[in-house]
């Protein structure tokens, strides 16, 4: 029942988009030969991806690997030194409220309430809906996310892993078809982080949205997934394209297929990649302090 | 219950006879009372502090007393105050309140927007940025005489003077507001779609630099009284600080020291009609309880 199919390659790209499992797997993002430099540090170099429609992509990567910079090239916010970033065949020209961002740190207004932290995104975009439309669409996503009776509290009164909830139903609220999380559960506990985990995957699921997923957590990644990408650092790059075919349950992860020996084997495999990239990338900065 | 009764049962003597509900319900008197007494304490002991130094002063006055060229007593300074109000207190206050409505305002209305439009641009407060530090650093209260010369005895010198007094803290304020407006927050605005400008200076930049505006208020609002005190000193022909400055020069010290006292009564009042706007312009500030 729990079966997992693996493909681990350097050069995934036609394979994924052949191969994509789901119904509606065209492609949808895709990067062609980006490179990023600020400055002149080369953040990104050569990096290739192709998202089909309504994958879920795990970024994972140590410090400094550009992860938090793809998605922001994704987003929008910033412009590839050279190379494209395209949704739909269409390079992107900025950001979009098709694309919809979850941030570590939250970025809600302190001075709006839950209810118009949703509300203020779904302004911004030309839907057409009226503001009791937007109004009662930002309630629902209240609702949905556990937040109901909350509506006119400042963040400032709501714990982490409420304000991130705000957060999640802020990014629904302008119907996106692009997720971008960034370490969406890196401030917030452990065990919430866990349940709204849970939670968050099966709205993806829902809205059939594209989803990519930066994270330092290699199980959230395995859990969540359906592919890993492991990226290397200084400048960034993309190591390995992992496959993960291993079907989520019905709270969106992947709780049997935890204990499975396939799954220990390839979470052994990938570590070893990552553990070799965040040792590597380290290293300068060890013998600097020793010497 | 009694206080007493409580506190001996948190300290465990007579737990043998309460129940578990009992027990708890003695613990949170007693931790109501003790947030009582600290909340009763805020208000009680600077009333006490006050009240112990006037009746010092007053008895020192009234068993040892003052030179009254020198320093009055507190029922003196009462006579003192009598004194004004019956004579040109009103038409002081006036005046005074004038000049100082007048000059803030200009301050206020002319800092804020240039704070906004020099902080946003990177090539404006580039070129200005040193400028406006340096006219900052200058104790502008010099140029009060030459102010008194440009703009004559009334009210304009004071008004003048007020507003160039209170124009800076609240042009810097600004333009410190709008340059540290957090970077998230700008990006959660534009990665939702949000275009220009307008609409990431009404949700994000204007409020998030209220609080710096505030404080630049509060500092404005200080200056702006030394302002027209000090101009009136220089060059006036009324006003609040006209008149301590002729009392003083008249040796009627009690009279001054009355005007001082509502010097200080204005203060106290602005700062806290500042303190009730400051709380109902910015609700998100407040944790709530419960």
């Amino acid at each position: 029942m729990t079966q997992a199919r693996t493909i681990l390659s350097k050069h995934p790209l036609e394979e994924d988009a052949m191969n994509a499992g789901r119904a509606q797997g065209d492609p949808h993002i895709q990067a062609k030969d980006v490179y990023f430099a600020y400055g002149s540090r080369l953040i990104l170099k050569d990096i290739n991806l192709t998202v089909p429609r309504g994958q879920v992509v795990a970024l994972i990567g140590p410090s400094g690997c550009g992860k938090s910079t793809l998605l922001k090239l994704i987003q929008g916010i910033i412009q590839p030194s050279f190379g494209d970033v395209t949704i739909d065949g269409e390079p992107i020209v900025g950001p979009s409220g098709d694309r919809a961002t979850i941030f570590q740190q939250f970025g809600l207004l302190p001075w709006k309430t839950v209810l118009n932290n949703v509300l203020y995104g779904t302004k911004y975009r030309r839907t057409g809906m009226s503001s009791a439309q937007r109004r009662e669409q930002a309630m629902e996503w209240i609702h949905r996310v556990g937040l109901a009776g909350f509506e006119n509290h400042f963040p400032r009164q709501l714990s982490g892993g409420m304000q991130q909830r705000v957060g999640i139903a802020r990014a629904f609220a302008i119907r996106p078809s692009v997720l971008l999380l960034d370490e969406p559960f890196g401030a917030v506990d452990a065990q919430n982080a866990e349940i709204m985990r849970g939670e968050l995957m099966r709205l993806v699921t829902e809205t059939a949205c594209t989803a990519l997923l930066v994270t330092h957590n290699l199980d959230e990644a395995l859990d969540v997934a359906d592919r890993v990408v492991v990226m290397g650092a200084h400048p960034g790059v993309i190591k390995e394209d992992v496959r993960i075919d291993a079907p989520r349950g019905e709270d969106g992860c992947r709780a049997e297929w935890r204990h499975t020996t396939e799954h220990r084997e390839l979470r052994e495999q990938m570590w070893q990649v990552l553990r070799a990239e965040v040792l590597r990338t380290q290293k300068p900065r060890e013998m600097g302090s020793e010497s | 219950m009694s206080t007493m009764g409580t506190s001996a049962i948190v300290q465990g003597k007579a737990r043998t006879h309460l129940t578990p509900e009992q027990i708890e319900a003695a613990v949170k008197e007693r931790a109501g009372h003790i947030r009582a007494r600290d909340k009763r304490a805020r208000w009680l002991y600077p009333v006490v502090l006050g009240v112990v130094v006037a009746v010092v002063w007053e008895a020192y006055g009234r068993f040892v007393g003052f030179n009254p060229i020198i320093f009055s007593s507190p029922s003196q300074i009462w006579e003192g105050f009598v004194f004004y109000a019956q004579h040109e207190l009103w038409s002081d206050f006036l005046i005074s309140g004038r000049e100082y409505v007048l000059g803030i305002s200009i301050g206020i209305g002319a800092g804020i927007p240039l704070g906004f439009i020099i902080g946003s641009s990177r090539k404006l407060s580039y070129t200005l940025d040193p400028f406006i530090d340096a006219l900052n650093a200058t104790p502008i209260l010099a140029l009060t005489p030459l102010f008194v010369i440009w703009f004559g005895l009334g009210i304009e010198s004071k008004v003048a003077i007020c507003a160039i007094l209170t124009f800076f803290p609240i042009l810097i304020a600004g333009i410190h507001g709008v340059t540290t407006v957090d970077p998230l927050l700008i990006e959660a605005a534009r990665s939702m779609g949000a275009k220009r400008q307008r609409a990431l200076f009404v949700d994000v930049v204007a409020p998030s630099t209220l609080p710096f505006i505030v404080a630049g208020l509060r500092q404005a609002i200080q200056t702006g009284t030394t302002a027209v005190v000090l101009g009136e000193f220089i060059g006036g022909l009324g006003g609040v600080g006209y008149r301590i400055f002729a009392f003083s020069s008249g040796f009627q010290t009690a009279r001054y020291l009355a005007g001082v006292f509502v010097l200080v009564t204005v203060a106290v009042v602005l700062n806290y009609l500042l303190r009730y706007a400051e709380h109902r312009l910015s609700p998100w500030k407040q944790t709530g309880e419960g």
